[in-house]
C-alpha cells in the first residue's frame, strides 16, 4: 500500500479547499498555495524515486505475466469499489477501483509536479487579481491531473479525466484576457464534452469485453491488458464491436489531443487564456489525449487499432506537424504562434505512438515529458513578456528586445532551439525516436514529418528574429513612450533556468530518464509490434529481446 | 603520458571546458579575461590533435581505425547508441587543420574583438563551435555526426547573428540556419532511410537500429545494398549528398554563405571559410565506400561542384565588398573539392579523388583563413568599412597586412610553388584522369574545362581585389579617422603562422606524396600510384599568371557603364538573381500557402466545427416551440409520451 499516491491527489486538493474556505484571510494565502505546490512536487519526485527502485511486479505473478500494464507501486483500497445492483449477461458489476504508477505514470506525475509548481510560483507575480483563487483552482487542476495519471482503472481514469475540465474552464473564463475568453471557454467545454461522450461509450465497451469469455466485467487496466494480450497472441479474429470501440476512443482522445480537424478549440483557448494558465494546459492537459492513447487504446485494443486506425491517425499526425508549423508561421499573435507550434509538436508524439514500435512508444513517452517542459517554458516567457509589453505581436520586425532583456533573450533562444529539435537538448531525442519508430512502419509518413523540422526552425527563428534581434532596445510603444525595460527578476528566471537544465540533462543523458519507463514501453511494444507486423507485412523487424530486469 | 584514448577525448573536451568557462564568465562581470580559457583550451586541443597525428603509426591497428569509447547515450531494448570517437587518418588530417587554425584565430580574436560588449559570449560560442566541429569529425556513427552537424550549424547561427542589433546580421543568421536546415532535413531523412535499408540486409538485420549507422556497419552493408536494393541506395546517397552540399554552400544552397559575412571577421575566417563549410566535403569523403557504389550521384555532385565553382567565381568578380569577394571565392573553391570528389564515379579513382579533395581542403583552410584575417585587419583599420570603392592604396598604411594578404592571394590565385598551386593542380589532375574514362569521361572533360576557366577567373578576382585595396592612389574613408594603423602584434603573429602554412603546406605535402600516402591509409580507401603530367603544371601556372595580370590591369579601371559589360556586371553584382529567384519562387509562395492555410483554419475548419457545435442549439430551438409553459399542453404531451412507451413495452413483450 503506497501512501504517496493518495497524498499526491489529496494534498493539493486539501490545500485548495483550505484556501477557498479561508474567508477574509484568503488574500494572505498565496504563500500557502505555493507551499502546497512545492509539497506536491516533492511527493511526485518521491514517487518517481519509488518507481525507479521498485522491482518489476511481473515476476511475482506468473498468471499476470501477459499484462502489459503492470504498476510498480499501487494503492488499492477495498472501500473503493463500484458496485451496481444489476448484473449484465449474468455477471455482477463489482468493480474494484485501483491507483498505482508504472514508469509512464510516474513520468507524467513528475511533469505535472514540476510544471504545476512553477506555474503556481509564477502565478504569484503574474496574476494580479484574485491571486489566491487562481492558485487554488490551479491546485485543484493539479490534483485532478495527478488522479488521471495515477488511475489504474477505467472508471477512476474517466472521472478524473472529466473532472480536470472544471477548474480549467474557470481558469480560462475567469482570468482570460485575450480575445473573448467566454467564447473560448465555451468552445473548450463543448469540444471536450463532445469528446467524452464517445469516449465513455468506448470505455464501457472495454469494461464489458471480458463478458465475451464468460468472465466478469472489470475496469482494472492490468486485467484488461492481460485479456487483450491473450487475444492478440491467440490470434482471435476481432469482431465489429472492437473496431467501433476503437474509433469511439480515438474520437474522444483525438479531441483532447487536438488531432487535425478537431483542433480548433486549442488555438482559441490558448489565445484567450492567460499564458500562465496556458502553460499548464499546453504542457500537461494537452497530453491527456496522448496519455489515453498510450494507456488505454494501444494496450487494450491493439489489434483493432492496428487494423483500423493505426495509419489513419498516424497520417493525421504527420499532416498536423506540417499544417501546424505552417499556420504558426503566418500567425502574428505570439499566443497563437505558440498554440500552433504546440499542435505541430504533438504531431510527432502521435506519430511515435501510432508506429506501435519500441522506439516510437519510448520516444513518444519521453517526448510527452520533453514537450511539456519546453512548451511550459515558452508560455512562461510569453507571460513575462506580456507583463512588460502587453500583447506580443510579431507583425513588426526588428523589435530588438535582446538588448533590453539579455537574460530573457538567452532563455528564449535556448527554448526555441530545444523546440526546434537541436541535438544535445531534449527535443531531439524524442523527435528522433518517434521518427525512427515510424520509419520502420511507413517511410512516406516520415518523409512528410521531417518537413516539420525545417518549418519548426523557421517559425521558431522568426520569433527570435522579430522579437529579440535587429534593434538596440530603445524602442517606444505605440504611444511613443519609451518602453520600460526590466530584465528578468530572480523570481522569474529561476523556473526557466531550472527547466532549462532539465532539458539539457535529458538531451545529454536521455538514458537516465528513459530507464524510468523503458520496461513499461518495452512491454507494450512486445505486444504491439507483432500485432502491427501482422498488418504491415513489410515492416522492419528488429530482434526483440525481453529487457525486463 | 596520457594514454591514447584520453588524448583523443581531450581534443573535443578541452574546447568544451573552455566553452563552459567562458559562459560562466559572460554571466559574471569579468568578461575581459574570457580569451584566456578559450585560447588555452584551443591550444591544448591543437596539441593533442598533433600528438595523436604523430603517434598514429604506433597506435594504428590492422583495421586502420581506432575507437575511443565514451558513454552510452541511448538504449531502447537492444537498440543502443554509444558516444564514441573514431580515429583514422582521414579524420586526423582534417582535425589537425581545424584545431590548429582555430587556435590561431582565437589568438587573433583577442585583438580583434577587444572591447566588444559580448566578448565572453563570443569566445563561449567560438569554443562551442570547435567542440562540435571536432566531435563531428571524430564521430563513429552517422547519427552522432548529424547531432554535431546541427551543433556547428547552431554555433554558426549564433556567431553570424553575433551583432544582433544589426537587422542585416539577424536576417543573415536566420537565413543561414534555415537554408542549412532544409539540407539537414534531407540528411536526416537519408540517415533514417539508411538505417531502414541496412535492416533489410544480412549485415544489418542482427544489428540494432543505431548500431546500423556505425560507419563500419554502413561500409559492410553498402555492397550488399547496392546489389539488392540499388535504387534505394541511390536515394539514400542523394539525401546524404543534399546534406553535404547544404553545409558546404554548394549550388543551389550557396546563398547563405555570402550573407554569413555579417558575423565578426574571425568567425568568417574560421567557420565560413576554413572549417565548418568543409564538413560537407568531409561527409562525402567519409562515406566514400558508400558513394562509390552510386556513380550517378557522384556525377551530379561533380556537376554541382563545377557549376558552383564557376558561378561563384563570376559573382566574386563583380563584388565590391572585400569580404564578399572572399566569401564567393570560398564557395567557388569548395566547388573544386566537390568536383574532385565526384571523380570517384570513375572506377578506382575514389582514393585519388579523396586525397586531392583533402589536400586542397587543408591548404585552402590555411590561405583562406589568412585572407579573411587580412581583410579583418583592413576592416579594423578602416573603421568597419569593407567596400573596396571606399579605399585604395593601403600598402603604406597597412604594410604588414599588405604582405600577408599578398601571400594569401597568391596562394589562392595558384601562383606557382605556393600552397594553392599544388593542391589545385591535384584536383585538376584527377579531373584529367577521370576525363579519359570511356563511360563517363565526357562529363569530366567538360568539368576539367570549367576547372581551368574557374582557375583563370580566380586569379583575376583575387589579384583585382589585392591591387585595388593595396595599390594605386592612397584613399582612406572618413570612418577610419586620422590614425588608421596596422594591426597589433597579437593579431599579426597568428597570421604569420597561417602565412607559413600558405607558403609551404603545398610543397611539403603534395609533391612529396605525404598526404596521399597518409590519407589513403583510411579504411575503405586503397593506395594507388598516381602521377600528374608535367604539362598540366605548366598550363595551370600560365593560367594563374595570366589571370593575375588581367586582374592587375582591370583593378583600377572604372567598371563598364553601358552595353554588354554593364549588363554582365549587374548580373554578377545581383548574384545572378538567384537569391531573388528563391525569394520569388520558394519563400513567398510558401508564406502565401501558410497564409492560405491560416485562413482555411479559421474560416473553414473553425466555421465547420462551430456549425457542428451549434447543432444542439438548433435542436433546442426546435424544441423551444413546445415549451409553452401551459400546463394543459404539458399534460397532453406527457400523456402522449406515456402512451408511446406503453405501446413500445407491449409490442416488445409480444415478441
Amino acid at each position: 500500500m503506497n501512501i504517496l499516491i493518495p497524498l499526491l491527489i489529496l494534498v493539493p486538493l486539501a490545500f485548495a479547499l483550505v484556501i477557498f474556505f479561508s474567508g477574509p484571510r484568503a488574500k494572505a494565502m498565496v504563500p500557502f498555495g505555493i507551499l502546497a505546490a512545492a509539497l506536491t512536487l516533492l511527493l511526485s519526485i518521491g514517487l518517481c524515486f519509488q518507481v525507479y527502485q521498485a522491482p518489476s511486479t511481473l515476476s511475482q505473478n506468473a498468471g499476470a505475466a501477459q499484462a502489459t500494464i503492470a504498476p510498480k507501486v499501487s494503492f488499492i483500497s477495498e472501500t473503493l469499489r463500484f458496485v451496481l445492483p444489476v448484473s449484465v449477461a449474468g455477471q455482477p458489476i463489482d468493480w474494484q477501483l485501483s491507483f498505482g504508477a508504472d514508469g509512464i505514470s510516474a513520468l507524467m506525475v513528475l511533469l505535472t509536479g514540476i510544471v504545476g509548481f512553477f506555474t503556481v510560483w509564477l502565478a504569484s507575480s503574474q496574476i494580479r487579481v484574485r491571486t489566491e483563487a487562481y492558485i487554488a483552482l490551479l491546485l485543484v487542476a493539479i490534483s485532478m491531473l495527478m488522479g488521471v495519471f495515477l488511475s489504474m482503472d477505467l472508471l477512476s481514469f474517466y472521472i478524473f479525466f472529466e473532472a480536470v475540465l472544471i477548474p480549467l474552464i474557470l481558469l480560462i473564463h475567469g482570468w482570460g484576457d485575450g480575445k473573448n475568453p467566454q467564447a473560448a471557454s465555451k468552445r473548450f467545454l463543448l469540444f471536450t464534452l463532445a469528446g467524452s461522450i464517445p469516449m465513455v461509450v468506448g470505455l464501457i465497451s472495454l469494461a464489458m469485453a471480458p463478458l465475451a469469455n464468460g468472465q466478469p466485467s472489470t475496469v482494472a487496466f492490468s486485467e484488461l491488458s492481460a485479456i487483450a494480450a491473450q487475444a492478440a497472441s491467440s490470434g482471435v479474429p476481432i469482431g465489429s464491436k472492437d473496431s467501433w470501440a476503437v474509433w469511439l476512443l480515438l474520437l474522444g482522445f483525438g479531441i483532447k489531443l487536438a488531432i487535425l480537424p478537431l483542433h480548433t478549440w486549442l488555438p482559441m483557448t490558448y489565445a484567450a487564456a492567460h499564458p500562465n494558465t496556458t502553460s499548464l494546459i499546453a504542457s500537461v492537459v494537452a497530453k491527456l489525449g496522448l496519455y489515453g492513447l498510450l494507456r488505454i487504446v494501444i494496450p487494450l485494443t491493439p489489434v483493432a487499432l492496428s487494423i483500423e486506425a493505426q495509419l489513419v491517425v498516424g497520417t493525421l499526425g504527420a499532416i498536423v506537424i506540417v499544417y501546424g508549423a505552417l499556420v504558426a508561421l503566418s500567425k502574428d499573435d505570439m499566443r497563437e504562434v505558440l498554440a500552433f507550434s504546440s499542435l505541430s509538436h504533438v504531431g510527432f508524439i502521435t506519430l511515435g505512438l501510432m508506429s506501435m514500435t519500441r522506439e516510437g512508444l519510448g520516444g513518444a513517452a519521453l517526448q510527452m515529458f520533453n514537450h511539456g517542459l519546453i512548451t511550459a517554458a515558452m508560455f512562461w516567457i510569453l507571460s513575462m513578456l506580456e507583463q512588460r509589453h502587453g500583447p506580443i505581436r510579431l507583425r513588426s520586425e526588428d523589435q530588438g528586445m535582446a538588448a533590453q532583456y539579455p537574460k530573457l533573450a538567452v532563455l528564449l533562444v535556448f527554448f526555441t532551439l530545444a523546440g526546434a529539435g537541436l541535438p544535445g537538448l531534449n527535443g531531439f531525442v524524442g523527435e528522433f525516436l518517434t521518427l525512427s519508430g515510424m520509419m520502420r512502419v511507413c517511410t512516406t509518413l516520415v518523409a512528410i514529418a521531417v518537413l516539420g523540422t525545417v518549418l519548426g526552425a523557421w517559425y521558431g527563428l522568426r520569433i527570435v528574429q522579430r522579437l529579440l534581434f535587429g534593434g538596440n532596445g530603445t524602442r517606444t510603444d505605440t504611444h511613443n513612450r519609451p518602453l520600460a525595460g526590466v530584465d528578468l527578476t530572480p523570481r522569474e528566471w529561476v523556473p526557466l533556468v531550472a527547466v532549462g537544465f532539465l532539458c539539457l540533462y535529458i538531451g545529454l543523458f536521455p538514458m537516465r530518464t528513459m530507464k524510468l519507463f523503458q520496461a513499461d514501453t518495452d512491454r507494450l511494444a512486445a505486444l504491439a509490434e507483432p500485432v502491427s507486423k501482422q498488418i504491415h507485412r513489410d515492416m522492419d523487424t528488429l530482434v526483440v529481446e525481453s529487457t525486463n530486469p | 603520458m596520457l594514454n591514447f584514448e584520453s588524448l583523443v577525448w581531450l581534443i573535443p573536451l578541452a574546447p568544451l571546458v573552455g566553452c563552459i568557462l567562458c559562459t560562466i564568465l559572460s554571466f559574471r562581470g569579468d568578461k575581459h579575461y574570457a580569451h584566456v580559457p578559450a585560447i588555452v583550451s584551443l591550444l591544448i586541443s591543437a596539441a593533442c590533435a598533433l600528438m595523436v597525428l604523430l603517434r598514429w603509426n604506433a597506435e594504428a591497428s590492422d583495421t586502420g581505425f581506432q575507437i575511443a569509447e565514451g558513454y552510452r547515450y541511448l538504449q531502447i531494448g537492444n537498440v543502443d547508441l554509444k558516444l564514441a570517437l573514431r580515429v583514422d587518418t582521414l579524420c586526423l588530417t582534417l582535425l589537425s587543420a581545424v584545431t590548429s587554425i582555430s587556435a590561431m584565430i582565437a589568438i587573433y580574436s583577442k585583438g580583434y574583438m577587444h572591447g566588444d560588449d559580448g566578448y565572453a559570449r563570443y569566445f563561449a560560442v567560438f569554443c562551442g563551435f570547435v567542440f562540435s566541429m571536432t566531435m563531428l569529425v571524430l564521430s563513429h556513427n552517422l547519427l552522432m555526426m548529424y547531432a554535431f552537424w546541427e551543433g556547428v550549424g547552431t554555433c554558426s547561427y549564433l556567431l553570424i547573428g553575433y551583432w544582433f542589433r544589426k537587422p542585416s546580421a539577424a536576417r543573415a543568421a536566420t537565413k543561414a540556419f534555415l537554408v542549412n536546415r532544409i539540407a539537414d532535413t534531407a540528411f536526416l531523412f537519408g540517415i533514417l532511410l539508411l538505417a531502414y535499408a541496412i535492416g533489410h540486409t544480412d549485415v544489418g538485420a542482427s544489428q540494432s537500429w543505431f548500431a546500423r549507422l556505425d560507419f563500419q556497419t554502413i561500409f559492410d552493408a553498402a555492397p550488399v545494398l547496392a546489389e539488392k536494393h540499388g535504387g534505394l541506395l541511390t536515394t539514400i546517397a542523394w539525401m546524404l549528398m543534399i546534406g553535404a552540399i547544404g553545409k558546404s554552400a554548394q549550388f543551389p544552397f550557396h546563398v547563405w554563405l555570402p550573407d554569413a559575412m555579417e558575423g565578426p571577421t574571425p568567425v568568417s575566417a574560421l567557420i565560413h571559410a576554413a572549417t565548418m563549410v568543409t564538413a560537407g566535403v568531409y561527409l562525402m569523403a567519409r562515406l566514400a565506400p558508400l558513394t562509390v557504389l552510386t556513380p550517378s550521384v557522384l556525377i551530379t555532385v561533380a556537376w554541382l561542384g563545377g557549376i558552383t565553382s564557376l558561378i561563384a567565381a563570376v559573382m566574386a568578380l563583380y563584388q565590391d565588398d572585400l569580404k564578399r569577394v572572399l566569401a564567393y571565392s570560398t564557395v567557388s573553391q569548395l566547388g573544386y573539392l566537390f568536383m574532385a570528389l565526384g571523380t570517384g564515379a570513375v572506377k578506382d579513382l575514389m582514393t585519388v579523388a579523396v586525397v586531392a579533395a583533402m589536400f586542397h581542403l587543408v591548404t585552402h583552410a590555411f590561405f583562406k583563413a589568412l585572407l579573411f584575417l587580412s581583410a579583418g585587419n583592413v576592416m579594423h583599420a578602416m573603421g568597419d568599412v569593407i567596400d573596396m570603392r571606399e579605399f585604395s592604396g593601403l600598402k603604406r598604411v597597412l604594410p604588414k597586412t599588405n604582405i600577408l594578404f599578398a601571400i594569401g592571394a597568391a596562394a589562392l590565385a595558384g601562383v606557382p610553388l605556393l600552397a594553392g598551386f599544388f593542391s589545385k593542380d591535384s584536383v585538376l589532375a584527377v579531373l584529367l584522369d577521370a576525363s579519359s574514362d570511356t563511360m563517363v569521361g565526357g562529363h569530366f572533360s567538360i568539368l576539367l574545362g570549367i576547372g581551368f576557366l574557374t582557375a583563370f577567373l580566380t586569379a583575376i578576382y583575387t589579384s583585382k581585389a589585392y591591387f585595388k585595396t593595396f595599390h594605386g592612389p592612397e584613399k582612406v574613408p572618413a570612418a577610419a579617422g586620422h590614425h588608421a594603423h596596422d594591426a597589433s602584434n597579437i593579431m599579426l603573429a597568428p597570421m604569420a603562422v597561417l602565412a607559413l602554412g600558405a607558403l609551404l603546406a603545398g610543397a611539403l605535402l603534395g609533391p612529396t606524396g605525404k598526404i596521399s600516402e597518409y590519407v589513403s591509409k583510411t579504411p575503405g580507401l586503397h593506395h594507388h600510384e598516381h602521377s600528374e603530367p608535367m604539362w598540366l603544371l605548366v598550363v595551370s601556372s600560365l593560367i594563374a599568371l595570366a589571370g593575375v595580370f588581367v586582374g592587375y590591369t582591370i583593378s583600377h579601371k572604372s567598371p563598364a557603364t553601358d552595353g554588354l559589360g554593364k549588363s554582365i556586371a549587374d548580373f554578377g553584382r545581383n548574384r545572378l538573381y538567384i537569391d531573388w529567384f528563391y525569394n520569388l519562387a520558394i519563400v513567398q509562395p510558401m508564406l502565401s500557402f501558410a497564409k492560405a492555410l491560416e485562413w482555411f483554419d479559421t474560416n473553414i475548419i473553425g466555421a465547420l466545427t462551430d456549425a457542428v457545435a451549434d447543432l444542439p442549439r438548433i435542436v433546442g430551438l426546435a424544441g423551444q416551440r413546445i415549451q409553452t409553459g401551459r400546463v394543459p399542453s404539458y399534460s397532453l404531451l406527457t400523456a402522449v409520451g406515456v402512451a408511446l412507451v406503453a405501446i413500445w413495452i407491449v409490442t416488445r413483450a409480444s415478441w
